[in-house]
């Protein structure tokens, strides 16, 4: 293999690829590697860690074809920090040499058969387009509502429900739980049957990560094992978590006691301030009253002392006392966008729902923690 | 016949072609799902890539053994399985009044006991070896909490450690029809519950979890040591049991004295027990254990190859139940009835196995290490005790674990004489018999060989 490539490109496709290397449970040394080759006239980089491949095709002058598959942590340092724009690759033998005009170095290699082949998907899957900000911004909102746990492995990832004509993604790790719909006019597919699947945790992550393409579309093809994901030069192939999702619609609370209606960053604000003075269950008292102009939010410590703040706010219904945890609860407030949230309690033992007040397309839902 | 054991055997005879990495890699969670009247055989593998990698590059390997242990399979077929089936089902309990986060509803975990119900004391083979590890298990299960607490029970690999403890948590269960909560762990998924728990700051789900039971097992509490936080955290969780007199029961491969990286407080606590060990079981133990796992199985096999095994085996009873196993495949599969010469070739197979990966500089090393001195000590002339008596364990080793001959061993260690080697290895093996704390010595090393 020998190539001409630019600095600029080369380390997008790094980027791109650099999260998956090494970061298996796997012992296999050349997962620490990613394959470097020339297909088709394109050069194309792909690592994985055997739960989840990228793919990613880079533009450059190939000068002859080949392959190679060399340790992503050296190479990564090496474009780091080197200053000239171009750079020139071959590979000699097992090894890959890097030449700009005033430096060289050589990497070790190993043979690219010993690369883990990628596998893909057959031919005739049924694929959906969808807007590629929609998918960004729904996985963003559900993904901090879980957390990866060893006693539930269908709780690490993210629920991707089709119901022909909306998509739900939610998530949970069991004390709180997020969903957000999008909704038919952001995609298109020519599947006509609902599938409920689960996408692991990391690949959501990766996906928001380096899916980047703004008003483009991604492309979603999945069968009973495997989910892939397309864009342009991208290409994310991942296993799918197996297991039922919990089925959490009973706990979606319907209706409200109390009703409250308030500025989102001041309670943001509130809830950094509180901590301040909680201990180790992050306890934060929440409390809301009939026609009362205010929230209050509380929090106290034995060793250090208390504190309260009030914030403006709309409220109807009964006066309540809530405790919540208040990294839950800031978690789920700051993935709103809009100006206001509107929170619904229903007592200081069942969950309370948090949404936007003009938006249904999304709510974060959060289990208070008992009061002692 | 059985797929599992068919599928087993095929490992058994790919794992010695591939490297470990990549048999691990790729043939982790792998089973042998079907074979059917045409010949073919379905092969399940846990995901798409590793199924890729099977079918294009082990496929040959894979044939050539399956059909090499049954003739009729002639093709392979290779599917992607799920993962792990389901285990933990969400389930509604009514809640106990906790004062920390509570879940969301319908989505609780269930709490379970961890214990393995294979496990019973009537399938335990007692001889002189263990029968005061033994008694001791009866005097808790009857008296729970209160004889002995902790109950501390140490010894080498495959002695039967898990299984007497893992039995006590079964019984206590059954007799006490579920009144009394048990909990079995091994000290890894403990300090795994620690990290999380840090990472997650969520300390108090730990103690919430561990300090509301009545009979806490603990497995291989060796790896504890050295962990801090996890240190602290079974210390005060031990602390808080024992007062409450809740019942204690841990294992260990050495008594508490020897683990080195254990904490002065911790040490005393278990010292505060009733320690007993399990050691290597004798020539009549080990035919009564070959009995016993024959009827469990409902197999019989002739006594000469019982006998045989008997003798060949000592150190391992693990490794008795895999030789049987591998014999009564033989007597299904293939339809033979096993002869002495078979089972001859599986034990020797077996005791290779282990060896094969060992090279003469490793177990010098390892020697060396454990008395802190350095390997090229050995091969002076030196008679100083402290160097004599490594000097003789190696040569030991060399004998045992890697069937070297004497003058090869000699020539190893200096240029001495094979007679030399002869006396060095005769003198170990008789002390070892008698003297426990050599015994001890040896298994120490043994491992970290094993290790490396």
């Amino acid at each position: 293999m020998k190539l001409i490539i630019l600095k600029t490109n080369l380390k997008e496709g790094l980027d791109s690829v650099g999260r998956v290397a090494g970061d298996g449970a796997s012992a296999l040394p050349i997962l620490k590697n990613f394959l470097f080759e020339t297909v088709d006239g394109k050069i194309k980089l792909s690592a994985t860690n055997l739960e989840l491949a990228i793919t990613c095709f880079v533009s450059g002058k190939i000068i002859e074809d080949g392959g190679i598959t060399i340790p992503l942590g050296i190479f990564n340092s090496i474009i780091g920090n080197l200053q000239s724009e171009r750079i020139s690759l071959e590979t000699e033998n097992d090894n890959l040499v890097i030449k700009t005009d005033n430096y060289e170095a050589k990497i070790q290699g190993i043979k690219k058969e010993e690369f883990p082949i990628i596998p893909s998907m057959a031919n005739g899957v049924a694929s959906m387009d969808i807007d590629l900000e929609s998918v960004r911004g729904a996985f963003s909102f559900v993904v901090g509502a879980a957390q990866v746990s060893e006693l539930r492995p269908e709780m690490n990832g993210v629920l991707f429900d089709f119901g022909t004509n909306m998509v739900k993604l939610a998530a949970t790790d069991s004390f709180r739980l997020a969903e957000m719909t999008i909704s038919d006019s952001r995609f298109k597919t020519e599947i006509s049957e609902p599938f409920r699947i689960i996408i692991p945790l990391k690949t959501i992550n990766e996906v928001v990560r380096i899916f980047k393409g703004v008003g483009e579309k991604i492309t979603i093809q999945f069968d009973n094992n495997q989910i892939l994901f397309r864009d342009g030069n991208l290409e994310m192939i991942s296993r799918l978590v197996s297991g039922d999702f919990p089925e959490y619609q009973p706990i979606i609370p319907q209706d409200a006691e109390t009703e409250v209606v308030l500025d989102k960053n001041e309670l943001v604000n509130a809830l950094k301030l509180a901590s301040s003075f909680t201990d180790r269950l992050n306890e934060v008292k929440f409390s809301a009253g009939d026609k009362s102009k205010s929230v209050e939010v509380f929090s106290s410590s034995h060793n250090l002392g208390e504190n309260k703040y009030l914030i403006p706010a709309k409220a109807k219904g009964s006066s309540v006392e809530v405790v919540f945890n208040w990294r839950f609860f800031l978690d789920g407030l700051k993935s709103f966008n809009s100006e206001n949230v509107k929170i619904g309690l229903n007592g200081d033992d069942k969950p309370a729902i948090i949404k936007s007040p003009n938006d249904n397309s999304c709510f974060y839902i959060l289990m208070p923690i008992k009061n002692s | 016949m059985d797929l599992n054991q068919l599928w087993q055997s095929t490992l058994g005879e790919i794992e010695l072609q591939i490297s470990r990495p990549n048999f691990l890699t790729w043939l982790k969670n792998s089973a042998l799902i079907n074979k059917d009247d045409q010949g073919m055989a379905i092969v399940g593998l846990p995901n798409n890539f590793a199924k890729e990698w099977v079918a294009n590059k082990y496929h040959k390997m894979i044939l050539t053994a399956l059909h090499s242990l049954d003739e009729s399979i002639r093709k392979i077929d290779y599917v992607v399985v799920d993962e792990k089936k389901q285990i933990f089902r969400a389930s509604v309990k009514s809640s106990p009044s906790q004062d920390h986060q509570s879940a969301l509803p319908e989505i609780k975990i269930d709490q379970e006991t961890n214990l393995n119900p294979k496990y019973t004391l009537s399938s335990f083979v007692v001889g002189s070896s263990n029968e005061l590890s033994y008694a001791a298990s009866t005097a808790v299960i009857k008296e729970v909490g209160k004889k002995y607490n902790p109950l501390f029970i140490y010894g080498g690999t495959g002695l039967g450690k898990t299984h007497l403890i893992q039995a006590i948590g079964n019984e206590i269960k059954n007799k006490y029809k579920n009144k009394i909560k048990v909990k079995y762990v091994s000290s890894e998924k403990f300090v795994n519950d620690v990290v999380w728990a840090i990472r997650n700051k969520r300390m108090d789900d730990i103690k919430e979890k561990y300090r509301n039971i009545d009979v806490l097992i603990i497995d291989d509490i060796q790896f504890i040591g050295g962990k801090e936080r996890s240190e602290e955290e079974f210390f005060h969780t031990f602390n808080i049991l024992h007062e409450n007199n809740k019942q204690i029961i841990i294992s260990s491969d050495r008594p508490p004295a020897a683990i080195p990286t254990l904490e002065a407080r911790l040490r005393s606590r278990f010292e505060g027990g009733m320690i007993t060990d399990v050691s290597y079981p004798d020539y009549e133990m080990r035919l009564a254990i070959i009995k016993t796992k024959l009827q469990e199985k409902e197999k019989i096999l002739p006594d000469e190859i019982s006998d045989f095994i008997a003798h060949k085996i000592q150190r391992n009873v693990r490794e008795i139940e895999g030789i049987l196993n591998k014999i009564i495949f033989y007597q299904e599969v293939k339809n033979i009835e096993p002869t002495i010469k078979i089972a001859e070739e599986i034990v020797g197979n077996i005791l290779q196995q282990s060896a094969k990966n060992i090279t003469p500089q490793q177990v010098i090393k390892a020697v060396a290490d454990f008395y802190e001195i350095v390997p090229g000590d050995f091969i002076n002339r030196s008679r100083k005790k402290r160097i004599v008596e490594p000097r003789q364990i190696s040569a030991f080793l060399l004998r045992d674990l890697l069937s070297m001959s004497y003058p090869d061993i000699g020539e190893k260690l200096g240029k001495r004489d094979h007679s030399t080697v002869i006396h060095s290895y005769e003198k170990i093996s008789r002390e070892m018999n008698k003297n426990h704390s050599l015994n001890q010595k040896i298994i120490l090393i043994k491992e970290n060989i094993y290790k490396n």
